[in-house]
């Protein structure tokens, strides 16, 4: 008796519970809709990468298998190591420098007294990032120049230089990070600063009366405050240690510098679009997606057991 | 106040979405049913006003009957600011091509119209420039990207609607045309501009076989064109003796450099010009260290190059017999890679030397078009290899600084002896037909019609300058194929010399000679003098030498042009790409020239190109007897 | 006394020296993103001759406006520049919505929706892998939506980047508002609408301002997608104003289009034109990310 009405209890206590959610779950269904049609639909196209895909015989047609033929072929190719390194050198730069570097720039746009000078600086660095890398090719191969760039003739005053930024194996990648850097950090400070700003004003209160200076104040309490949104952003970073950024390197590089500047975007751009290989393309597209999940999942598990944050 | 603002903004934003959502899902069909009723109320908008002109209108349809022949009902209506004219001059393209084809008896056998009108669905491939002429033309005729002049003609005379099903930079045409395909949905008649995917679709059977409407339906005007160049480009549309493609050939003789100096550089500095490798060195020295500019500063450079090395130093491996982007027949007679031979290896130890000394800005490995441009433009560089309409570069600077000034010169070579030039048949697409479509002789048709003699009217159809301030290239507003011949350019230069030796050169000229000499007697100066310099009379312009170079025997065909088979489609991008990644650190000294060599017939070897070479030596005992 | 009032003046110095230090290097880091700007702001109002050979720097050279009334008459450029209008308010108003929707169900804990992690990694998974260019354009072909405004939007209706960032922002919004909420019989809908959506205003604005960025910025599936020139978004054609021609591609008779490209007066205030309506909407919403110090009087 005592056991049943239990039992009742139970599947009512879980049926009340379903009727409770049930308009959560309502409200993901357009999400899953739209995700399911436009991303897990074109996913059954994956098979291409085990195919010599011939568009004309169409998506649906009597392709070619070649089992893993793609992916031997990649590896036969004589670039494809070097490339793989300078993504993963590259990206690492990156994905490191654009975390820190938007990071202290927001605390210190943060740290301006005066809020008009806030605001312009704030709108000013931000405005790279709407600039689009066919244009700042453009510009930075011409300021960058050994000859003629205003950058070289800067350094000329300390008797430095010239450097050739882009033509050369020694500095390409340290140029493709900085110019990527500063393109992107106005952008990046962005977020920091709306975490910034939703931190509690009484917590600072509470620390200056503990006699915090500012210094401590940041430690202690800005922080901390962003500690959710930087593990944040370090996790959905890590999936992209094997996209060094095909619109830059693109714009910017030359054969004299695929040692150093050719990655896995720009192989497979070279030998797949230009080439129509979309078979390669497709394998070492699914290469990455690979990689980078296992990247991700290990930094949601470092995440969640280090700093005890789950990311979603 | 403030929280309400917020939230109401988003509040009509979600609704704003729902709704359009709602009317997304189903509104497709709907969508594209009201942009048409968009454009028909423009057209009878057009048509109101165009009443005004209907004099002009009926003037046309009082010539409704030419050479005995009917022609159709238009559907388009010239508006704008001239249609009078517009209508004057299809009328005359019109009349004349009748004229023609009824003096061949071709008219009523092979270009014979339809009753029913028939709807042929096409691809038009664009760029800015295009769009930008036909913002002009919008104007004066109301023309427009999806309607003009050619699609008119093809009305009238063969009751035949063309119509773009969709449109695509042309760019990204390959690009878009394989995603078409790869849907399976394909327009009834298309430009294929790769000569591997016009082999593909044929494999898939997605295109008629062309030979017998070829045989049947093709002029001889058409025919001709092809047999100037041997056929040689309905051979590259040829697989297992079936013609898939009719291809537009162009100017083959573009593919050859020449060499451009500083005229007034070389008269300041009382300089020779130089005929071997040795004095243009000199010469590279003196405009470096002599200060041809006069700014008391050694600021330029010997050579201009960017980083397509291959394009920019073409001419000086010419003079050495090198051809490392072709292929090309060895002394035993059978066909080998460029870029492998004995020869290319002297032009890259002769560039990789002329890079040490310091001839050649260091930053041409990170150069596009643009910054050489500016260098010339900056009086950087006096000497630059390059293609006849290399002129065009410099032309502005030209008109407001008469003395600077190019010239040509034969291409110099180690010893003196004269340059042979390789070039390649020049094909810029190949017009097929939708295996699902009826009519397949109306493609041969349409080209067959456009390529009769449309005498003085053929310059307005072509290049409309009247309207445009630069002529626009017409041609490229239809899909439909009118080839020229590969010896096109020089075919122009010797009748203009005619013209020039001639008491009445008006009644010498013939096709693209009509817009040369127009060109070359133009009101713009500049213009003038670059038309002079690639078309005119005397020595030191391109086409005297592409000439001398014809007629000594000089010019020869690359070896291979044939589909690539499937181990090339595999690997033959990224033997070309490593060959000039690997010459470019040769030149620049990454890499010893022995080194670097050996280096690059390895990769050559490793990426299979000797079985490459197989192939292309059984295609050419196969093709060419 | 006389110690505090000391290490208060002490502070206030090394504060001062913070700050001047502080200005200065966000002087310098403004510099380098403003200069470029200036540089072709000069550009576009230079004579062409002083352009092409380069003496251009901070300041326009032989002054004129040639290029911006140029513009004004250039039809394809407005109806470009309308289609990425359009595109970018409906496309971040279908963000929004889609954002919202998904995130708040989602910022939930585990007891309060069944199989939430579920929901996430279902979601999670499409940002790391994806079919590709040609599935994914022939899905959007057999939908009917290829050239249609459609094609630009619903593929990526729901940004999953976005939405993770909207997540843990919800997150930060105290259970108890949302249960005493429910007690007064409020449902999901308007908890989400009248407690969410209003305390997370910095939130909304960054991720609207992301939406739009990202739709503004888009050439790809203009490029894929749109099959008619009018309907082409801004930066999809800008990238064919800009894109550089390889001389060795000219053949023949396009030479005469060489003249006709080289023009960088004009290419430059295309490029303004088109920055300029985001740079002109980023300071509106700015004011919410100064402004969004909301959540701080709740929490405490």
């Amino acid at each position: 008796m005592g056991m049943k009405k239990g039992m009742n209890m139970s599947r009512k206590k879980k049926i009340s519970k379903l009727r409770r959610e049930l308009p959560l779950h309502l409200m993901l269904l357009p999400g899953i809709v739209v995700i399911f049609i436009f991303h897990y639909i074109p996913m059954a196209g994956l098979v291409i990468a085990f195919q010599r895909f011939q568009p004309a015989k169409g998506l649906f047609g009597d392709q070619q298998w070649v089992g893993l033929g793609n992916f031997e072929y990649l590896l036969s190719l004589p670039n494809t190591m070097s490339a793989l390194r300078n993504t993963v050198v590259i990206a690492l730069w990156k994905i490191a420098l654009s975390l820190v570097i938007p990071i202290c720039t927001a605390i210190l746009l943060n740290e301006l007294t005066n809020l008009r000078f806030k605001k312009t600086v704030q709108t000013v660095i931000y405005f790279p990032h709407f600039v689009s890398w066919i244009i700042l090719g453009s510009i930075l191969i011409e300021i960058l120049s050994p000859s003629s760039g205003i950058v070289n003739k800067f350094l000329g005053l300390f008797g430095a230089g010239p450097y050739f930024f882009l033509g050369d194996n020694r500095y390409f990648q340290g140029t493709l990070i900085v110019s990527d850097i500063w393109k992107n950090f106005g952008y990046g400070s962005v977020v920091y600063l709306a975490s910034i700003t939703a931190i509690d004003q009484n917590l600072y209160e509470a620390a200056a009366i503990d006699g915090a200076g500012r210094l401590r104040q940041t430690w202690h309490v800005t922080l901390p405050g962003m500690r959710g949104i930087i593990v944040l952003m370090m996790v959905l970073k890590m999936g992209d240690v094997l996209n060094a950024g095909f619109d830059q390197i693109y714009n910017l590089y030359s054969p004299v510098v695929y040692e150093t500047g050719d990655v896995l975007d720009t192989l497979i751009y070279r030998l797949g679009l230009g080439n129509a290989q979309y078979g390669p393309a497709a394998a070492a597209g699914l290469f990455k997606s690979l990689i980078s999940m296992v990247l991700i999942s290990v930094s949601y598990i470092l995440a969640d057991k280090l700093f005890d944050y789950k990311l979603f | 106040m403030k929280k309400t603002r917020l939230t109401s903004w988003l509040a009509i934003m979600l609704s704003a979405a729902l709704v359009l959502l709602t009317v997304g899902c189903g509104g497709n069909g709907s969508n594209s049913g009201g942009n048409t009723t968009a454009a028909g109320g423009t057209q009878n908008t057009e048509t109101t006003q165009v009443s005004a002109e209907a004099q002009s209108a009926e003037a046309v349809q009082e010539t409704e009957e030419i050479a005995g022949r009917k022609l159709y009902e238009r559907t388009f209506t010239a508006s704008g600011t001239d249609p009078d004219s517009y209508n004057q001059r299809i009328a005359e393209v019109i009349n004349n091509l009748f004229v023609f084809y009824s003096s061949t008896g071709e008219l009523d056998t092979k270009l014979t119209g339809y009753d029913e009108p028939i709807t042929v669905t096409s691809a038009l491939s664009y760029n800015a420039g295009m769009e930008d002429s036909m913002g002009y033309l919008a104007q004066a005729y109301g023309e427009s990207m999806t309607y003009n002049r050619y699609q008119d003609i093809f009305k009238q005379v063969f009751n035949v609607d063309f119509v773009y099903s969709w449109q695509a930079e042309s760019s990204d045409y390959d690009e878009t045309l394989r995603l078409e395909m790869a849907s399976g949905e394909l327009p009834d008649m298309f430009l294929v501009t790769n000569q591997s995917d016009l082999k593909a679709l044929a494999d898939a059977d997605l295109i008629w076989d062309l030979t017998d409407f070829y045989e049947e339906y093709a002029t001889d005007a058409l025919k001709q064109r092809y047999e100037v160049d041997d056929n040689v480009p309905l051979q590259m549309a040829t697989f297992d003796g079936k013609l898939y493609g009719l291809p537009s050939s162009y100017s083959a003789t573009d593919a050859v450099s020449y060499i451009w100096l500083r005229e007034d550089w070389m008269e300041k500095l009382n300089l020779e010009y130089p005929k071997t490798f040795e004095e243009l060195e000199g010469i590279m020295e003196a405009f470096m260290t002599q200060d041809p500019d006069g700014n008391g500063v050694d600021d330029t450079w010997g050579l201009g190059c960017t980083k397509n090395l291959e394009y920019y130093t073409r001419g000086i491996a010419a003079g050495f017999g090198a051809y490392p982007g072709y292929w090309v027949t060895d002394k035993d007679g059978s066909a080998v890679w460029g870029g492998t031979t004995e020869e290319t290896k002297q032009y890259l130890a002769f560039l990789a030397d002329l890079y040490k000394k310091g001839y050649i800005n260091p930053e041409f490995v990170s150069y596009n078009d643009p910054e050489v441009t500016e260098q010339l433009l900056n009086e950087k560089v006096g000497i630059m290899y390059g293609g006849h309409w290399f002129i065009s570069t410099v032309m502005e600077l030209h008109s407001t600084k008469p003395d600077y000034r190019w010239r040509c010169i034969p291409l110099p070579s180690p010893a003196g002896e004269k340059v042979k030039a390789v070039i390649a048949p020049s094909v810029g697409g190949y017009l097929c037909v939708n295996k699902n479509f009826e009519h397949p002789e109306i493609a041969i048709k349409l080209s067959s019609f456009l390529r009769g003699d449309i005498g003085s009217a053929a310059y307005w159809l072509h290049y409309c300058p009247d309207v445009n301030k630069g002529p626009a290239i017409m041609s490229s507003f239809t899909p439909i194929v009118i080839p020229g011949s590969g010896m096109n350019n020089l075919d122009t230069y010797w009748n203009l010399q005619e013209a020039y030796a001639s008491d009445d050169p008006e009644s010498v000229l013939k096709d693209e000679a009509v817009s040369a000499w127009g060109n070359l007697h133009s009101d713009a100066p500049n213009a003038r003098w670059a038309w002079e310099r690639m078309f005119g009379p005397g020595e030191g312009s391109p086409m005297s030498i592409l000439s001398e170079m014809y007629k000594s025997g000089n010019i020869f065909y690359t070896s291979f042009y044939g589909a690539p088979n499937q181990l090339m489609q595999d690997n033959w991008s990224t033997i070309t790409d490593q060959e000039w990644q690997i010459f470019t650190n040769i030149v620049i000294g990454n890499v010893s020239v022995d080194d670097g060599f050996q280096q690059w017939l390895d990769v050559f070897k490793s990426m299979k190109g000797d079985e490459i070479t197989t192939y292309v030596n059984e295609w050419r005992n196969e093709t060419i007897k | 006394m006389e110690k505090t009032a000391h290490k208060s003046i002490r502070t206030s110095l090394s504060r001062k020296i913070f700050n001047i230090c502080n200005i200065t290097l966000m002087t310098l880091l403004t510099l380098s993103c403003l200069l470029p700007l200036v540089y072709v702001v000069a550009v576009s109002l230079s004579e062409k001759y002083y352009v092409q050979t380069g003496m251009v720097t901070f300041w326009p050279k032989g002054f004129t406006t040639a290029a911006y009334e140029y513009l004004l008459g250039k039809e394809p450029f407005w109806n470009a520049f309308f289609m990425t209008v359009k595109v970018t308010v409906l496309g971040t108003a279908v963000n929004l919505l889609m954002v919202m929707l998904t995130a708040y169900p989602l910022s939930k804990t585990n007891d309060r929706l069944t199989g939430r992690s579920i929901y996430a990694w279902y979601f999670f998974i499409t940002m790391l892998i994806g079919g590709g260019l040609i599935p994914t354009f022939v899905l959007v072909f057999q939908l009917g939506l290829r050239d249609t405004i459609w094609s630009l939007i619903l593929p990526d209706a729901l940004p999953i980047f976005n939405m993770v960032l909207m997540i843990n922002f919800f997150r930060e919004i105290p259970v108890e508002l949302e249960d005493s909420a429910r007690m007064d019989g409020a449902g999901p809908l308007r908890i989400l609408r009248s407690i969410y959506v209003p305390l997370s205003k910095p939130a909304v604005a960054t991720i609207a301002l992301f939406c739009m960025v990202g739709h503004w910025n888009a050439w790809f599936p203009g490029m894929i997608f749109i099959r008619t020139a009018e309907k082409r978004p801004l930066q999809t054609y800008l990238r064919s104003v800009i894109i550089q021609m390889d001389t060795s591609q000219f053949m023949g008779e396009d030479y005469g289009l060489l003249s006709m490209l080289a023009d960088s007066s004009l290419k430059c205030a295309q490029i303004l034109v088109a920055i300029l309506p985001i740079l002109c909407v980023y300071p509106f919403l700015q004011k919410y990310f100064v402004k969004g110090i909301v959540l701080g009087g709740v929490k405490g």
